[in-house]
């Protein structure tokens, strides 16, 4: 009930943008149609899109858009729509996992360093600052050039590496509030540091989290990309944008279509997660009443 | 020339003197010293400022470089080369019979560690191996070995009063000098290399100033780069050839050529390995390969059909020998009668157990090898079999594959002008030893490979090989799949440009030397 109180008057801001709203709706489209992937786009008639995603028809090859193929097809003759749809599914899940375990990792490392201070929060800080002082696609190279490029590895490397912004939000926000009174009585009726971190500080540092997590949403995906196009993202012939931009690059004078749609979907995916993440920011300052 | 009528600004006959060549090199050069070449980049550099006892001529039969005449014994050990009197390095000294012992002695020093050019010395018998005066050297083989007149060429001459100084191996690798008719004027690591033709060497001088080779990796970039003027030469794929060599425009700038060499691609199988060792389970896997698709659709016609170790333009290639059909319904039948099952309903065919999963090794970054590798896998998916595709860069790729730790890759051989199998295929040849990295050992295979090489009789020596290239399609230790052809293109101002047979555009003789600049470039 609490809760509800406090989300109310931010939910009620947010709402008052139209783009947010826009960006809201295209993102649980683009979801609903990755989680389905299987059903939509799959060989046989009764699909909507009846081509399976690594379907290779060599003589098919590099057609421009028609009504068979809506999207055209790549440099095996595979559709590019369904590989799209499926590579949704591969984009989606990266950047959401992701960042799934930055905001784990994150939001741990940060709560031990702003509750306990001391030897504890000057090892978290260096740290971070040592992840901080590699250059962030680099890093990742690194680690996924370690082991061998697949999705999980993709999934570990970009959360292993974009924890620190999590990491550094929350532990400015329990610096602020663990002398809070709340934490204070909390303490005081005599709860044990891992119900007052997990039970009351955590949950009021969360907003600015959620925030930093929604953006990284849109970095992930945007990095998953750029190492698809390297070369070192997802092993084929498993689809991701990223991946079918990178196979457009040698044919990119006479297959404009390998371009331009998984560009866009790229553009417009990563666009609406930071649209969101800069309304909910906003929408989370009283003063933007 | 056909195009000679139509151009009338240039007279093709009349070849001009000076000019800038701008060529492309596609990885830097590793090393400038002749004898720790290790790629056919280091070669291109090579090759303008060194020169080997004999060259390649545009049927790639021996002709003379340093040495104007030869003799070989009659048991064919011995071979005495006579060399040009008039040969000078670009420091001005003279060339003598002692550079050339001290160059072979370089090559087999074990501390030298030279890695490819040694393979045709090995049996060098630095005993009767000597100079006879100074312009006559004496080289003796302790056996006899049919290519090795051709082998000559790959010996390019370092003069002994500069490289025996210093570090061998390191001292020599951003400079040289040589006897070629280029010196060495900078080398930029990374970047670029010019070369200056030298107003004193010593036989027919090339008719081009200066040559700049420029380091250029990416292929894009390349083809960008050639129609801005900025390079002369490059190769181009296969699609911008079929796209753009017809373009009417860019014909005005550009020469388009087309033509095959002695380069191969294939599918190695380890021999080692417990699922590809088995001989019926690789034909099987060959049957996958739709070679016609492949030549129709993504080559439109410009590539052929391999079915052994033997190239169709050589003498030793057996006509007789099929391509391996594409079936693979008969290969899943195959695969099912060698207990290969799918007993658990999940589209893998299995074996105790154990799903039938390989794992090819690929060069990453290579548009035409992602393409047969995604269609190969999406083939054996269908029959049930699960193929990982695994890019890696092609340093990593080699020495994996050296040290026999990979099971399947999709990679090329550029064979020498004289084949001789002997070094990939003879079971003496696997790792450490040489590059049998497919652990191949038929003794039968052995015999023919021995006695090929010991034939001096060129009809005798022919049949052995049509024998061998028929046991090895039987054997498929390789997957051997096609030949594509070579696609150039060069800007229209490089003129007396000609392809051999089977050595492209350069590295014979007169090839690269006989290249001019046309300092007007005409309209056509």
């Amino acid at each position: 009930m609490k809760r509800t109180d406090l989300f109310a008057p931010v939910w009620r801001r947010f709402r008052r943008s139209r783009l947010a709203i826009a960006a809201l709706i295209y993102i649980a489209l683009v979801s609903l149609i990755a989680l389905f992937a299987p059903l939509i786009a799959t060989n046989g008639t009764k699909a909507l899109v009846p081509f399976a995603p690594n379907d290779a028809q060599l003589v098919d090859r590099l057609q421009p858009p028609s009504v068979v193929h809506r999207l055209g097809t790549d440099e095996l003759g595979r559709d590019i729509l369904s590989r799209m749809i499926h590579g949704a599914r591969v984009s989606l899940t990266i950047g959401l996992t992701a960042t799934l375990i930055s905001l784990i990792v994150g939001s741990l490392l940060g709560a031990l360093a702003g509750y306990y201070g001391g030897a504890i929060d000057w090892i978290v800080s260096r740290l971070i600052e040592i992840v901080l002082c590699f250059p962030f696609l680099f890093l990742v190279l690194g680690i996924v050039a370690l082991f061998r490029p697949s999705m999980t590895t993709l999934m570990i490397a970009l959360g292993l590496t974009s924890w620190t912004t999590e990491a550094r939000f929350v532990r400015g926000e329990f610096l602020r509030i663990r002398e809070l009174e709340f934490a204070q009585a909390a303490r005081a009726s005599g709860a044990r540091d891992v119900r007052i971190i997990f039970r009351h500080l955590l949950p009021n540092a969360f907003a600015p989290v959620l925030v930093a997590a929604s953006f990284g949403v849109a970095a992930a995906i945007l990095t998953e990309s750029a190492l698809s196009f390297l070369g070192v993202g997802v092993s084929v012939p498993t689809a991701s944008w990223g991946s079918i931009l990178a196979s457009a690059e040698e044919n990119i004078d006479y297959a404009w279509w390998m371009v331009v749609f998984p560009g866009l979907a790229i553009f417009l995916t990563v666009a609406a997660f930071n649209v969101i993440g800069d309304r909910f920011r906003d929408a989370l300052d009283p003063r933007f009443e | 020339m056909q195009r000679a009528a139509a151009d009338t600004a240039v007279d093709e006959n009349t070849p001009q003197e000076g000019g800038t060549l701008l060529r492309r090199l596609e990885t830097d050069v590793s090393t400038l010293n002749p004898v720790l070449a290790t790629s056919r980049y280091d070669r291109l550099v090579e090759n303008y400022i060194f020169s080997p006892l004999i060259y390649i001529d545009a049927n790639l039969q021996p002709t003379a470089g340093l040495a104007e005449k030869w003799e070989i014994s009659p048991d064919g050990k011995l071979y005495t080369f006579h060399l040009s009197p008039k040969a000078t390095f670009s420091d001005g000294v003279p060339l003598r019979a002692s550079d050339v012992i001290f160059t072979l002695h370089k090559l087999v020093d074990p501390k030298t560690e030279a890695p490819q050019i040694a393979g045709g010395f090995e049996q060098l018998d630095l005993a009767t191996t000597r100079a006879v005066d100074d312009h006559t050297v004496a080289i003796g083989f302790k056996e006899v070995f049919a290519s090795q007149l051709s082998r000559f060429n790959e010996l390019l001459i370092v003069p002994e009063h500069v490289y025996s100084k210093g570090d061998f191996r390191n001292d020599f690798v951003s400079q040289a000098i040589g006897s070629g008719p280029y010196r060495m004027v900078r080398r930029v690591p990374g970047k670029e290399i010019l070369l200056e033709r030298r107003d004193d060497y010593w036989t027919r001088k090339p008719y081009i100033k200066t040559v700049l080779f420029k380091v250029v990796v990416e292929n894009a970039t390349a083809w960008n780069a050639l129609q801005k003027g900025e390079l002369d030469e490059t190769p181009v794929s296969s699609d911008i050839w079929l796209n753009e060599s017809n373009n009417v425009q860019l014909k005005k700038k550009l020469d388009f050529r087309r033509f095959y060499t002695l380069s191969y691609n294939y599918i190695p199988w380890n021999g080692r390995d417990p699922i590809v060792g088995d001989k019926r389970v690789r034909r099987a896997l060959s049957m996958c390969v739709d070679l016609k698709s492949l030549i129709n659709n993504l080559y439109h016609g410009t590539a052929r059909a391999m079915t052994g170790p033997f190239t169709p333009d050589s003498w030793a290639y057996n006509p007789e020998v099929p391509v391996v059909e594409f079936n693979p319904l008969e290969a899943r039948r195959i695969l099912n009668s060698l207990g290969w099952l799918d007993t658990d309903g999940d589209g893998i065919l299995d074996k105790a157990k154990k799903p039938l999963r390989l794992e090819m090794l690929v060069i990453a970054g290579s548009g035409p090898t992602m393409i047969f590798a995604q269609l190969f896998q999406s083939e054996l998916k269908k029959i049930g079999v699960q193929l990982n595709v695994l890019p890696l860069d092609p340093s990593v790729l080699i020495q994996r594959v050296l040290a026999g730790n990979y099971q399947a890759a999709y990679i090329g051989w550029d064979q020498d002008p004289d084949p001789d199998p002997y070094n990939i295929f003879h079971s003496s040849q696997i790792p450490p030893h040489g590059q049998n990295f497919i652990y191949y050992a038929n003794p039968q295979a052995d015999r023919l490979i021995e006695a090929g090489r010991r034939e001096l009789d060129h009809g005798k020596r022919q049949a052995i090989y049509r024998e061998l290239h028929a046991l090895l399609a039987e054997d498929q230790p390789y997957t051997w799949t096609i030949q594509v052809s070579s696609k150039w293109a060069s800007t229209r101002r490089v003129r007396g440009v000609r392809e051999s047979n089977g050595y492209g555009l350069f590295l014979w003789y007169p090839g690269e030397f006989d290249w001019w600049i046309a300092q007007q470039p005409p309209p056509r």
